[in-house]
């Protein structure tokens, strides 16, 4: 399995769950990923934590997707960060923005397993199983 | 205004539950009233298009779901909570696909708002299915889907 270091940020600890284990059935090693309940959270583990890859939720209490982007982006430290938003958000203009600043790819739900290792693998490289 | 009809419902319904859980649903064989306790999801949208989603179904299609999702049945102290949570998911998921494929987004910004939840009494489902809801039988359980518009 590959190992990477994923931060799932979502509000839902069932959709973080959910992922968790799409990650593995991708191929990749979920014993190396951590979870945040909203973008506060996140940027508190992405201070203490390497990271290489970020699947955040745009909608979340406290600090949504978007804002978490921008700090990041602000940030010297985190802005090398790869993220990619996974959403049901409806409206293409605002990922089309959200690209502009610099996020990496996106992921409309639902989403296909297929879908999902396609995107992982173009930041972080196939899965080894794959 | 968003006027959504039962084939816009079913199709985004559909395309949820087979791509997140592989569950297809299917025609009910009646519309009664489901027995045992049920849930009200209701998500809202709001901009270039104003109105709300509602799913009413049992609590017990919320356990199958988290099954499906995870491939593991949840029977611990969270499993209600986790229940609750996938029916909130399945009906974000819905509205954001209705939403994606609809002339709205491309008028404007459409929020969806965070899915809200409630018991729902089953005698008040023949009024729910009355306003043009969508029922459908999922793994043996009734769903009904209906659309709210704000005028």
């Amino acid at each position: 399995m590959s190992s990477h270091s994923i931060l799932i940020v979502d509000d839902s600890a069932t959709t973080r769950a959910v992922v968790k284990r799409i990650i593995t059935l991708c191929g990749f090693d979920a014993a190396n990923v951590i979870e945040a309940g909203d973008g506060n959270v996140a940027l508190d583990l992405l201070g203490t934590r390497a990271v290489d890859l970020v699947l955040a939720d745009l909608h979340m209490p406290n600090m949504g997707g978007i804002e978490m982007t921008q700090r990041m982006s602000a940030d010297p430290r985190l802005r090398t960060i790869p993220v990619v938003i996974v959403s049901a958000d409806p409206n293409a203009n605002r990922i089309d923005q959200l690209k502009q600043q610099g996020v990496r790819g996106y992921l409309a739900k639902p989403f296909t397993p297929e879908r999902f290792r396609e995107v992982l693998g173009q930041i972080l490289g196939a899965p080894n199983h794959a | 205004m968003l006027e959504l009809s039962q084939t816009t419902l079913e199709q985004a319904l559909s395309d949820a539950l087979e791509t997140m859980a592989f569950i297809t649903p299917l025609p009910p064989e009646d519309e009664s009233a489901p027995a045992g306790p049920m849930l009200l999801t209701r998500i809202e949208y709001r901009g270039a298009a104003n109105g709300a989603l509602e799913l009413a179904c049992p609590q017990a299609f919320g356990a199958i779901l988290v099954a499906n999702l995870l491939g593991d049945a949840s029977a611990g102290p969270d499993a209600d909570r986790q229940a609750a949570d996938a029916l909130r998911e399945l009906i974000n998921v819905t509205c954001g696909t209705i939403l994606r494929g609809s002339e709205a987004t491309a008028l404007g910004v459409v929020e969806m708002s965070v899915p809200t939840q409630a018991p729902f009494d089953a005698a008040d489902w023949d009024t729910f299915v009355a306003a043009r809801a969508l029922v459908v039988d999922a793994h043996g359980h009734k769903l009904a889907l209906r659309q709210v518009e704000f005028h």
